[in-house]
């Protein structure tokens, strides 16, 4: 559901794109008493807020999808309100377990052609990998994150 | 006026963001990702962008403000990638076997080192300081804030037609 949406938003920032030109003419441009290259930063900045936007809307739809802590919270919910972590870990994802949340991850990383898998030996990670697990792990470092996740 | 020149505010804002961003999480450590902070100090970098506009340039208003778009765009698109780096078990995984190096690693025992570290925990620590459980002993017990929140993810859910899978 969540590339539905990602690709309807893409090809409304598309049209948007094409339809600026259309849409800010030379007519209008003179009305709004924009110099020449104003013209530019308008229809820039409107593509700038519309996949600002865009992002927003994916970014909450990809958490409201898989978030984990909001997983937890409605695995709570649906145990009345109250659970050992126990038994929170063992029932995760409406019985999914810790270990289905893991491997679903993983599942990620392998579609995306970062690490192999073969039976249960994951690894090495591929070029593109290596690359993106450096700059994930330089991020963490720089910015002093704690170990969430 | 030179077009280059007219983009200066926005590349004051970033650097204001980005500065100040790196500043505050590499001298003030939190186990928090402070996501909620990033997203204030994203917004005020956007205003930055628009009063440096119109105080720097001769654009017109709604130039200025179309080009704290692009403002816009940079805090949205960076948050985008700090919130996978700070809280995604995805990009701890991978990380996991980046110490691997060119050795493939047994998936089980990943699973077993993510059980016996206190990752989880530390989740739920964090959900408690949120105010969305209390954590009492052994027990978690959902507040009023997280039953509330719960109840709306469900609705949300069900307009976007997304399923919470975790």
């Amino acid at each position: 559901m969540i590339r539905i949406w990602f690709l309807l938003l893409l090809g409304g920032g598309l049209i948007l794109a094409l339809a600026v030109p259309a849409i800010l003419t030379e007519t209008t441009r003179v009305q709004l008493s924009l110099a020449p290259q104003g013209y530019w930063y308008v229809r820039l900045g409107i593509l700038g807020w519309y996949f600002g936007g865009s992002l927003v809307l994916i970014e909450m739809m990809s958490f409201l999808s898989r978030g984990y802590s909001l997983r937890v919270i409605l695995d709570i919910k649906r145990l009345g309100g109250m659970a050992e972590a126990a038994s929170l870990t063992e029932m995760y994802g409406d019985g999914m377990g810790l270990e289905g949340l893991l491997r679903k991850r993983l599942a990620g990383l392998v579609a995306l052609g970062f690490a192999p898998k073969e039976g249960e030996m994951i690894g090495p990670l591929s070029k593109s990998g290596r690359m993106a697990a450096k700059l994930a792990r330089g991020a963490r470092r720089i910015l002093n994150l704690g170990e969430v996740g | 006026m030179s077009i280059l020149i007219s983009f200066i505010p926005v590349f004051l804002a970033a650097l204001f963001f980005f500065g100040v961003h790196f500043v505050a999480w590499r001298f003030w450590p939190s186990p928090h990702p402070r996501i909620s902070h990033l997203l204030v100090l994203g917004m005020l970098s956007c205003v930055l962008a628009l009063l440096l506009a119109l105080q720097l340039t001769t654009l017109l208003s709604v130039e200025c403000l179309a080009l704290s778009g692009l403002q816009f765009l940079i805090v949205i698109g960076y948050i985008f990638f700090y919130a996978g780096i700070a809280r995604s078990v995805t990009v701890t995984m991978l990380i996991r076997f980046l110490e691997q190096g060119n050795h493939a690693m047994d998936f089980n025992e990943f699973i077993r080192e993510y059980n016996e570290s206190t990752r989880f925990s530390d989740r739920l620590i964090l959900m408690e300081k949120l105010g969305l459980i209390t954590i009492n002993g052994p027990q978690t017990i959902l507040t009023p804030r997280g039953s509330f929140t719960a109840r709306w993810v469900g609705r949300l859910n069900l307009w976007l037609g997304i399923q919470l899978e975790g």
